[in-house]
């Protein structure tokens, strides 16, 4: 073979190295889907990753749109009377990225609320966790619940859906 | 004979290898222009006292070209977007093959980040335009993220081939030539976004920062000492994300511990004069151009009065560069 083959079959390689099919979009979470973690509330249901609208979550009290350094596309936070909504946006619809418990009022599905104790905790979801420092997280499909303890009780609730699983 | 021509045609290879190289490569000409921060450092002359190191917390609130007007110092900051605090380190690295500056001013936000602020995207606007170096490889190796490859920055081709089918005027435009969007590191920016409702302040699993962000600072402070460069710390005022008292509190006992002055400018933005109705080009997260220039003026004033430096207004050879750059910048601000 010549050089001037090899060398060109070398250049095409090279631009063609890496190529691979495009992940074929994956449309977010929806409710009654029992594989993810979801939050029910006033009978409704919020799944991180699911869809996310006004209308199908009232108005906030307040909203926050921040942008990031360089990139287009900010976070919007809708802020309710006990929980915050962070929401992302994909193929110009938003989803639920992240639902932060405001108080005590709310409990996660399972029954989980501020003031629970970390034995309570593990009653109610077992001993499958990462533990980072006083962070506990369980997973569910591409849902995680991230419970923080401050002086032995639970004081931070959130579920964040991986964005990353998207990809 | 033969040989010459096995020669021509390698060369000729090789030519098209880089050019494709360099076609596919974002340009951040016109579009995403912080990816052309990095390397607008090049093309300066060398003369700073004072370097600014952080991400846009940095490049958006201190204008050097207002320190200069105000009291003749020549500063420059080397800042990019998310700018992580290993990334300043091997910046900073990078800076003092080129010079030796007095001062060299850290904003600490970057204390606060971990491995999830890890991204390609900032990634490459920091690293794409760097020039090849030690720094460069160990900067890269430092900041990849567990899907990227480190070749893919030797051989941009590898990353951006899917960029053929999407090439625009600012590839070919910008092919030769790239386009320069900043004033001495500092990206005029006037738009103006009041700030409104900010997210509720959340508890975090941990406040302390990092030990590998700690050893980054101190690898910092160890570099500014060998070269007889005084650091100073800073936090820039921004209402988002939260300082936390505890992040505060970190910082103090390491200037302390230390010795060296830090000045967080989110206690005194009234003394500044900041007015985050006019003064925010994104609700309270970075300052506008309005709002640095109130900064970059109040802190002139200290850096001349605290630290002995220069006032260049009076070197006619500095001066005259600078004049130049002031009425480049002036002109911009008014378009």
């Amino acid at each position: 073979m010549n050089l001037k083959k090899l060398l060109g079959i070398g250049l095409i390689t090279l631009c063609l190295a890496g190529c691979g099919e495009t992940p074929a979009n994956k449309t977010g979470n929806e409710s009654n889907n029992t594989s993810v973690y979801s939050l029910k509330v006033s009978n409704m249901e919020i799944v991180p990753g699911g869809e996310f609208s006004r209308e199908k979550f009232g108005t906030e009290n307040a909203f926050s749109e921040l942008s990031s350094c360089a990139f287009e596309g900010k976070d919007r936070v809708y802020t309710y009377d006990h929980y915050e909504i962070q929401t992302f946006l994909k193929d110009g619809k938003e989803y639920v990225l992240s639902v932060y418990f405001l108080d005590n009022t709310v409990k996660t599905s399972e029954g989980l609320e501020f003031g629970d104790t970390l034995d309570k905790m593990k009653e109610l979801y077992g001993n499958n966790y990462k533990e980072t420092g006083t962070m506990y997280e369980y997973e569910k499909g591409n849902t995680t619940l991230k419970v923080i303890l401050q002086n032995d009780v639970v004081s931070s609730i959130e579920y964040v859906f991986d964005v990353d699983s998207l990809k | 004979m033969k040989w010459i021509r096995s020669l021509l045609i390698i060369l000729l290879t090789l030519i098209i290898f880089v050019g494709l190289n360099r076609l596919v490569s974002p340009k951040y000409g016109d579009s995403l222009v912080e990816g052309s921060m990095t390397a607008a450092y090049y093309e300066e002359e060398k003369n700073h006292e004072i370097i600014f190191l952080g991400d846009c917390e940095v490049y958006a609130n201190i204008s050097p070209m207002v320190l200069y007007e105000e009291e003749g110092i020549t500063a420059y900051v080397r800042g990019n977007s998310q700018q992580l605090i290993h990334q300043s380190y091997y910046l900073l690295e990078e800076t003092l093959k080129y010079e030796i500056p007095k001062i060299v001013v850290f904003n600490v936000n970057s204390l606060r980040y971990g491995e999830e602020e890890k991204s390609e995207g900032y990634n490459r606007l920091m690293i794409d335009q760097m020039k090849w170096s030690k720094e460069k490889i160990d900067l890269i190796k430092a900041s990849m993220t567990k899907e990227e490859n480190f070749w893919s920055y030797v051989f941009p081709i590898l990353r951006y081939h899917s960029r053929f089918s999407k090439l625009s005027e600012e590839d070919f435009k910008y092919f030769f030539i790239d386009n320069r969007n900043t004033f001495n590191g500092f990206l005029i920016n006037k738009e103006i976004r009041p700030a409104g409702s900010l997210p509720t302040k959340k508890i975090l699993p941990t406040y302390e920062f990092s030990k590998e962000n700690m050893d980054y600072l101190e690898k910092i402070y160890e570099l500014c000492r060998e070269h007889n460069i005084k650091l100073v710390l800073m936090k820039a005022p921004s209402l988002y994300p939260y300082w936390y008292d505890e992040y505060e509190s970190q910082v103090v006992e390491y200037a302390k511990s230390h010795d060296l002055d830090y000045y967080n400018f989110t206690k005194v933005t009234e003394e500044i004069g900041l007015d985050y109705e006019t003064d925010t080009y994104d609700g309270g997260l970075h300052l506008n151009l309005y709002g640095a220039t109130k900064l970059s003026k109040y802190f002139a004033k200290i850096l001349k009065e605290n630290y002995a430096l220069t006032d260049y207004r009076l070197d006619k050879k500095v001066n005259e560069v600078y004049n130049k750059k002031v009425l480049e910048y002036k002109k911009k601000v008014e378009e």
